[in-house]
């Protein structure tokens, strides 16, 4: 998948009828690919647009401007109905499966409606699909007639994880999969979506706000504030060399489970979170960042390489390798 | 030194529809001054509903079985509203976990604020509204005249928790009770919350229990650790022995299966396999032992809470045995 | 603010339309006042130039432009019945309903309010299933049923009170006077009004009193007399008031059977007439006036809802 000059902006509630309408910069020009069989992690806090660009990514929305590429050709300005074909080769895992299952119907029916529709099974199969598919997901058979508030919410996220499957996608994105749920389940989910990649060969895009989580899944992680991309790189990379102020500072906010490194340096972020109707002049990140110079507050930076061939981009002129600091600006 | 606070074998239950529910059972443990203490578990294990005990915050349905709650060498429990109200919001206070409900809504901040610094400092009205500015301050909120016209929904969710904590520490209280204070916010600014506390927390000299299932805000911030499973306490140790040498299953379980930026690339997460059973009070012997990677029919006799070496207690006849060798990190 | 209350000043009138074209069909389905005129002496000729008289030889479209034309030129037409002015019919019978009603709604208000916090509050005591279940009777009780009641009890038996009219006829007047004749009309009235509001009270209440706020009031010690009155009230206050203001409507529109059977001369005794005789503009002029208050309750409402709510943006 690619995706070129994403922007997705929502109007803000409740304003009357006039010329400059405030708007929310949602996602404010995002460029990334993701490639066959890989994992993408997408992190930031709340208001960088990460959910955003995963709805956009699946269809669910259609953004203000740029284009979402699958296999080449752009879903995001696609017809309904070719569209429509494409739906199950896109799917998405949510976070809050009590939310998204149909409270008022059995497992079984919850399974079985989009199979039905899609013709993946014909009615003689499809008892022995939805074994199959919660065996897959390591749900006992014997529950599939029971309804979602009869489940724990570790069991309700797997049964999300079935209705992804079941259309036979290829990519799927999970939207903060295991954020609501406490932490031994958490790590049963994240094990059974790495087993699940591997068998049935998924791509995935997994968006959350735990920085632990999305390391122990990805295999490229891209940062994200303020509806932008700050930095992305392979994750090991990323891990032993972040070079964004911001990456830096979410790496240092993460709690460290060793507590002799409690007096440690660390970034701690002054002020919050600016408004993302009107967002930073220049780089968005200066009215926060430690390192901020005064050019900061006029340049808005691009994503670049840190050095000539290299996967990882960060968009930050002051603290870039000396190599590469003779960086372009937007605009 | 006598501990500032002593909970005594408290047993909690729910009561619906004449079918009762223990979820908090024969829990015991103190807290000394100045020390933070935090309490871990996962939901449902009864963490929260102890820290509501304390202060007599329990909703309607919810009955105290057995127990006492010592401070300052009275029982809380036995206390009467009106005394419990001297005690609340001025020696013992509490932050809560959900802050955006937690504020009411149609109550500006200047008047949440000065109305517990009136209840319990017995300054004016115009001494009351100066000292809420200071808080504010403190707290490190910017332009606090302005924030105290403001209602809590004009604030963001770091904002708030700040100004829940500026009322928890107006009237300079001995005990803070923190629920899950940052569970709802952003990790920077979890990081700034908790700093704030720490540092106030000294200046005060205040003891915090500190609920939470965060393992790493466990060894970020406590002195010492408690770890509930299924309403009992399991485990207890200082914050370096519990990340040294955990002793319960349990616990090592919870250790193994919290994914850390600084672990291990290739590190496999040890998860616990199934879930919490539904009527865990009436297992017989260890609660934990439907999921124990260690159970040994000896798991089935009640599980009593002894002390490994001092300061360390757990409810594992199996540890205790020397039965389960530890692993150092 | 302004422009909230413009806009939806300008968003009624055209409901304030809609309903009145509404009443004036239904009421013509009702059939002619002609009807209720005819008696052993009246002759078709008599009959047929009345109708001319009156415009009721038109279809009823027509009838209702000529009405609606009248209105906007503040002229509500005449009675059938009495040919006297609606407009005139109307202003002398507001003011008694109106107190009537006002008081009522105080008193029941005054009664409910309380008990609902009280019984929200101490739920699940039997003090407060007493009280629901004495809400229940109270809005359950015919009001003409417990009306008579009282009559029996406090006129024939007891010869305390009046039972009919607003003054006693022939006599000085005068407050004390007024006020035995409205003791026992304000008391069905107000046993009604309190035991639906009771409820309402209590429910509202007791949805506030499970919110987290609460719980954060009550653990800072200020003490059960803030945390509920303070804390609790003003934001049950919303729905409640939402409630009330739904029940503003009534005050006009009378107590119909209250009145009658105490002689009460306010709206609802005029209205009941005019309805059984057919006398469509007064009918329609109570109608105007009554649709004309709903509208206007529920702006105030919203205004007020607004007021009482910082989050509420308009």
């Amino acid at each position: 998948m690619k995706v070129e000059g994403l922007k997705k902006f929502y109007p803000v509630k409740g304003t009357t009828v006039r010329e400059n309408k405030p708007f929310v910069h949602a996602v404010d020009g995002v460029d990334f690919e993701i490639y066959e069989g890989e994992t993408l992690g997408i992190v930031g806090e709340s208001g960088c647009g990460k959910s955003t660009i995963g709805r956009q990514l699946v269809g669910l929305e259609k953004p203000t401007s740029g284009h979402v590429l699958y296999q080449g050709k752009s879903i995001s300005h696609m017809s309904h109905s070719r569209l429509r074909k494409i739906r199950t080769e896109l799917q998405m895992v949510f976070q809050d499966s009590t939310s998204s299952l149909n409270p008022r119907k059995q497992v079984f029916d919850i399974l079985a409606g989009p199979m039905l529709y899609h013709k993946i099974v014909d009615k003689e199969t499809l008892d022995q699909e939805i074994n199959r598919l919660l065996e897959l997901v390591g749900l006992p058979k014997s529950m599939k007639y029971r309804y979602p508030h009869e489940f724990s919410g570790g069991q309700r996220q797997r049964i999300g994880i079935a209705k992804a499957l079941l259309v036979r996608p290829r990519l799927v994105v999970c939207d903060e999969p295991v954020s609501a749920l406490d932490v031994s389940v958490q790590a049963q989910i994240l094990n059974l979506l790495k087993q699940l990649q591997d068998e049935l060969k998924l791509t995935y895009v997994f968006i959350a706000h735990g920085l632990g989580a999305v390391r122990y899944v990805s295999n490229r992680i891209a940062i994200m504030y303020l509806g932008r991309i700050v930095e992305i790189a392979n994750t090991d990379e990323l891990f032993e060399n972040p070079i964004h102020p911001y990456t830096q500072a979410l790496f240092d906010a993460a709690p460290l489970p060793a507590p002799r490194l409690r007096g440690r340096d660390r970034i701690v972020l002054k002020g919050e979170l600016p408004s993302s109707v009107n967002p930073p002049s220049g780089c968005r990140f200066h009215t926060r960042c430690p390192y901020a110079l005064e050019s900061c507050r006029v340049n808005d930076p691009m994503l670049l390489p840190i050095r000539p061939d290299s996967e990882h981009l960060a968009a930050c002129p002051v603290l870039m390798p000396k190599e590469t600091r003779n960086g372009e600006y937007n605009g | 030194m006598e501990p500032l606070l002593q909970v005594n074998d408290l047993s909690v239950a729910f009561v619906e529809d004449k079918t009762e529910t223990v979820v908090v059972d024969n829990v015991s443990f103190s807290v000394e001054p100045g020390e933070v203490l935090c309490i871990v578990g996962e939901s449902g294990c009864g963490k929260s509903v102890t820290a509501l005990s304390i202060l007599g915050l329990l909703s309607p349905n919810a009955r105290v079985k057995s127990g006492s709650i010592i401070f300052e060498g009275k029982d809380l429990l036995k206390m009467n509203s009106k005394e419990l109200d001297e005690i609340r919001g001025n020696e013992v206070t509490m932050v809560f976990q959900d802050v955006m409900n937690s504020l009411n809504p149609v109550l500006t901040i200047g008047n949440q604020l000065t109305e517990i610094i009136s209840a319990h400092m017995g300054y004016d009205k115009r001494k009351a509204k100066e000292y809420a500015i200071e808080m504010i301050k403190k707290v490190g909120l910017a332009d606090p005249s302005a924030v105290m016209k403001k209602y809590p929904h004009m604030l963001s969710g770091g904002q708030q928790q700040r100004i829940m904590i500026a009322m928890a520490l107006a009237c300079e209280p001995k005990l803070i009770i923190a629920d899950e204070p940052t569970t709802a916010l952003d990790v920077t600014i979890q990081l700034q919350i908790m700093k704030l506390l720490v540092e106030l927390q000294k200046e005060f000299h205040m003891s915090i229990i500190l609920i939470t299932h965060d393992i790493g805000l466990v060894a970020e911030l406590a002195d010492r650790v408690i770890i509930m499973y299924a309403g009992q306490c399991i485990e207890e140790a200082t914050v370096y022995k519990l990340f040294d040498q955990a002793g319960h299953p349990y616990t090592r379980a919870l250790l193994g299966s919290v994914p850390s930026i600084y672990d291990d690339p290739d590190k496999k997460l040890t998860s616990i396999p199934g879930t919490v059973p539904e009527n865990y009070y009436e297992i017989e012997g260890c609660r934990f032992s439907g999921r124990c990677p260690y159970a040994k029919p000896t798991c089935s006799k009640d599980q009593v809470y002894f002390e490994l070496e001092p300061g360390h207690l757990v409810r594992c006849h199996r540890v205790g045995k020397g039965e389960i060798p530890f692993e150092s990190e | 603010m302004v422009k909230y209350i413009l806009k939806r000043i300008l968003i009624a009138l055209p409901v304030l339309i809609g309903i009145t074209i509404l009443d004036y069909a239904i009421m013509s389905l009702a059939g002619s006042p002609l009807e209720m005129m005819l008696g052993p002496k009246t002759t078709e000729a008599v009959l047929k130039a009345k109708e001319i008289q009156l415009g009721l030889d038109k279809p009823f479209y027509i009838q209702y432009f000529v009405w609606l034309k009248n209105v906007l030129q503040g002229n509500l037409g005449y009675s059938i019945k009495s040919y006297q002015p609606v407009s005139q019919i109307i202003g002398s019978h507001i003011g008694p309903t109106l107190l009537l009603m006002g008081t009522s709604m105080f008193v029941g208000l005054a009664i409910a309010i309380p008990i609902g916090i009280y019984s929200a509050v101490n739920r699940y005591t039997k003090r407060d299933y007493t009280f629901v279940t004495l809400s229940f009777f109270g809005t359950s009780i015919p009001s003409f049923f417990l009306s008579l009641i009282l009559i029996y009890l406090f006129t024939v038996k007891l010869g305390w009170l009046p039972s009919s009219g607003m003054r006693t006829a022939g006599a000085k007047g005068g407050v004390v006077d007024l006020i035995k004749h409205m003791v026992m009309p304000v008391m069905v009235l107000a046993i009604s009004i309190a035991g639906s509001n009771i409820r309402y009270v209590r429910s509202a209440v007791l949805e506030i009193l499970q919110k987290d706020y609460v719980r954060t009031a009550k653990s800072k010690g200020i003490g059960p007399f803030l945390t509920i009155n303070k804390h609790a009230l003003r934001n049950a206050l919303i729905p409640i008031v939402t409630v009330i203001g739904m029940q503003i409507p009534t005050l006009f529109g009378g107590a119909v059977i209250v009145e009658q059977v105490f002689s009460w001369p306010g709206l609802g005794l005029i209205t009941m007439n005019a309805i059984m005789a057919r006398d469509y503009p007064v009918i329609m002029g109570v109608a105007l006036l009554t649709a004309v208050v709903v509208l206007f309750a529920n702006l105030i409402t919203d205004v007020i809802y607004a007021l009482v709510d910082p989050t509420i943006r308009y």
